[in-house]
């Protein structure tokens, strides 16, 4: 095969080499040959990222960049194992996970958390499982191991691709309903630093710092929405909505005692508690979430 | 055993036999494994690292991944992956009678829906009868301290079941005294009552960090959690409504209180010495 006909078709598929090692002490030490096998995908810019297969031939852990040269000086091509292990373990991981997808949709969610836990002992980073992992929990209510896998979604890249962002929406949306407006924020403030010019998530974080209590934040991340749509009607309505009742907290501490309650501070608890009630059919901030 | 554990719910509700559950919680304790295990297969810490954090909670009331992120070893974001590879892996039982073919989904979410309503009740039922009393929250500190320690130094997850009987009491025949100081207000005089069950599993503990541990040292580690709890704590409530039951604000009264975890129970007492008692004059 020429050079020019490499260069003409990306690299797509696992490659193989073998590594000399010693395993043992004293006598029983010798010399041991292992064989390795990598997925690996060319990248944009020409680059290849290498993942290494695991066991049940799934590709796991960091990716690393090589060269092409690299690849191709260092690694064998193994069509065979990318046709007959590699293909039907990713087709078999992707199955178990719509399944567990079907069963929390369902409302069956011990059999759900059982399909996710499945499909993430076979790959660990495996995003839609880990979404849908975290969303079982939080339909449940279990806000401790919800947390923990939001931790985890937190440091997996590529959770804000195109194929996972109703995902990424709903997990929000579902912080924020098990009053986890802490992750909420933080699960939104990350999504804003990657997709700035998404007006929608600015909605949504101002919308989960409102309910934490920080008006004002809320009020700016509100600004930040109308600034990249000016014609935004969610985030309008909900920012009038804002102004309005921090009208009326104006207007009622100059009845009560100073020190009772402070707008600084955010809402206060008994004005939180009403405007969550009216919220929903006042400003519409559904449909931005689901957008 | 009681039918507040699920294998114990679930052979209650002839879902499953005693041979069975033995045979599920086998294949548990084969297939899970502890964080200080995981972080040395992952190259993260050195046994002898996990050896010292273990040690260092006898003394200090932090969970494992925690005292290894405090002391360095790891970063917060390597111990979040490590818990996380931990939980995913984690088989619990009603995963295993499902494996092995014990149960099947359907029979098994309707009885643990039922469990975890059962579960709730009586977690709040031990709180009522908790912050009824004057003092409560110090009990409720100390109990929360005996299911930590017994947690990690025995590997039994303990909790609370009800009031202790006489009955009880009398099967009990190790006892353990001990006594916390409580930020200058009094002391707490507690005692562990151990089953003939329960001592065996302090004294015989599988893991070897466990059977380190004497089962005198036990009430010395809990001693020490709640103090750090406590402290930890905004302060002790020590303003009561005079129809408050005085506990435990005044000498005299006892709490008697049944634990258990699995195959093993305890009993705890514990009463409050004002620290102004020895004068004659409570505190109030």
């Amino acid at each position: 095969m020429s050079e020019n006909t490499i260069d003409a078709h990306p690299v797509q598929g696992v490659f193989t080499t073998e590594t000399l090692s010693s395993v043992g002490f004293g006598a029983t030490k010798r010399r041991v040959v292992q064989i390795v096998y990598v997925y690996a995908e060319q990248t944009e810019n020409g680059e290849v990222s290498c993942r290494v297969l695991n066991e049940h031939f799934i590709a796991t852990g960091k990716p690393r960049i090589v060269s092409r040269g690299d690849l191709f000086n260092k690694f064998v091509p193994a069509p065979d194992v990318y046709l007959n292990k590699y293909l039907p373990a990713r087709q078999a991981l992707e199955r178990a996970v719509d399944s567990a997808d079907q069963c929390r949709q369902d409302g069956q969610l011990f059999t759900a958390e059982f399909e996710y836990k499945n499909a993430l002992r076979l790959d660990e980073d495996h995003i839609r499982a880990s979404f849908g992992l975290g969303l079982t929990y939080l339909e449940h209510g279990d806000a401790a191991n919800a947390s923990m896998v939001f931790r985890k979604l937190a440091t997996l890249k590529g959770v804000l691709a195109p194929e996972f962002k109703h995902l990424f929406n709903e997990f929000g949306i579902q912080l924020r309903k098990n009053r986890m407006y802490a992750e909420a924020v933080r699960h939104y403030s990350q999504a804003v630093k990657l997709c700035p010019d998404d007006e929608n998530l600015w909605c949504n974080l101002a919308r989960a710092l409102y309910e934490k209590g920080r008006v004002r934040a809320a009020k700016r991340f509100l600004d930040k929405a109308l600034a990249v749509r000016t014609d935004f009607a969610v985030a309008r309505k909900f920012k009038a909505y804002i102004e309005e009742k921090s009208m009326e907290i104006v207007l009622d501490d100059a009845l009560v005692p100073p020190g009772v309650e402070s707008l600084v501070q955010g809402v206060p608890a008994s004005m939180m508690s009403e405007a969550q009630t009216r919220e929903e059919p006042a400003i519409s901030v559904p449909k931005a979430e689901k957008a | 055993m009681s039918f507040q554990f699920l294998g114990a719910f679930l052979m209650e509700r002839g879902l499953v036999t005693k041979d069975q559950i033995d045979e599920a919680a086998a294949y548990q304790a084969a297939a899970n494994r502890r964080l200080g295990e995981h972080a040395v297969a992952a190259g993260l810490i050195t046994p002898e690292q996990v050896e010292g954090l273990l040690e260092e909670q006898t003394v200090t009331d932090m969970s494992f991944g925690e005292l290894a992120v405090a002391r360095g070893y790891a970063s917060k974001r390597g111990m979040d992956s490590l818990l996380f590879r931990q939980h995913v892996h984690q088989v619990h039982l009603g995963e295993a009678l499902l494996v092995l073919g014990h149960l099947t989904p359907a029979a098994f979410s309707e009885s643990l829906a039922d469990y975890t309503a059962q579960e709730k009740a009586r977690r709040s039922a031990l709180s009522g009868i908790l912050s009824e009393l004057c003092g409560g929250e110090i009990l409720e500190t100390l109990v929360g301290a005996l299911e930590r320690a017994f947690q990690r130094f025995a590997g039994c997850p303990v909790k609370v079941l009800g009031e202790l009987s006489v009955e009880d009491m009398s099967r009990m025949a190790h006892s353990f005294a001990s006594e916390a100081p409580i930020q200058g207000l009094g002391r707490l005089r507690f005692t562990l009552h151990l089953s003939p069950e329960m001592f065996s599993l302090l004294t015989g503990a599988s893991r070897p960090e466990e059977s380190r541990r004497t089962v005198s040292d036990v009430p010395a580690i809990i001693c020490r959690y709640l103090e750090q709890a406590l402290a930890a704590s905004k302060g002790v409530k020590t303003a009561c409504a005079d129809s408050a039951p005085q506990f435990p604000l005044q000498g005299g009264d006892r709490l008697r209180l049944r634990l258990a975890c699995p195959g093993a129970d305890l009993g705890l007492t514990a009463v409050w010495v004002p620290e102004t008692s020895r004068a004659g004059v409570p505190a109030r």
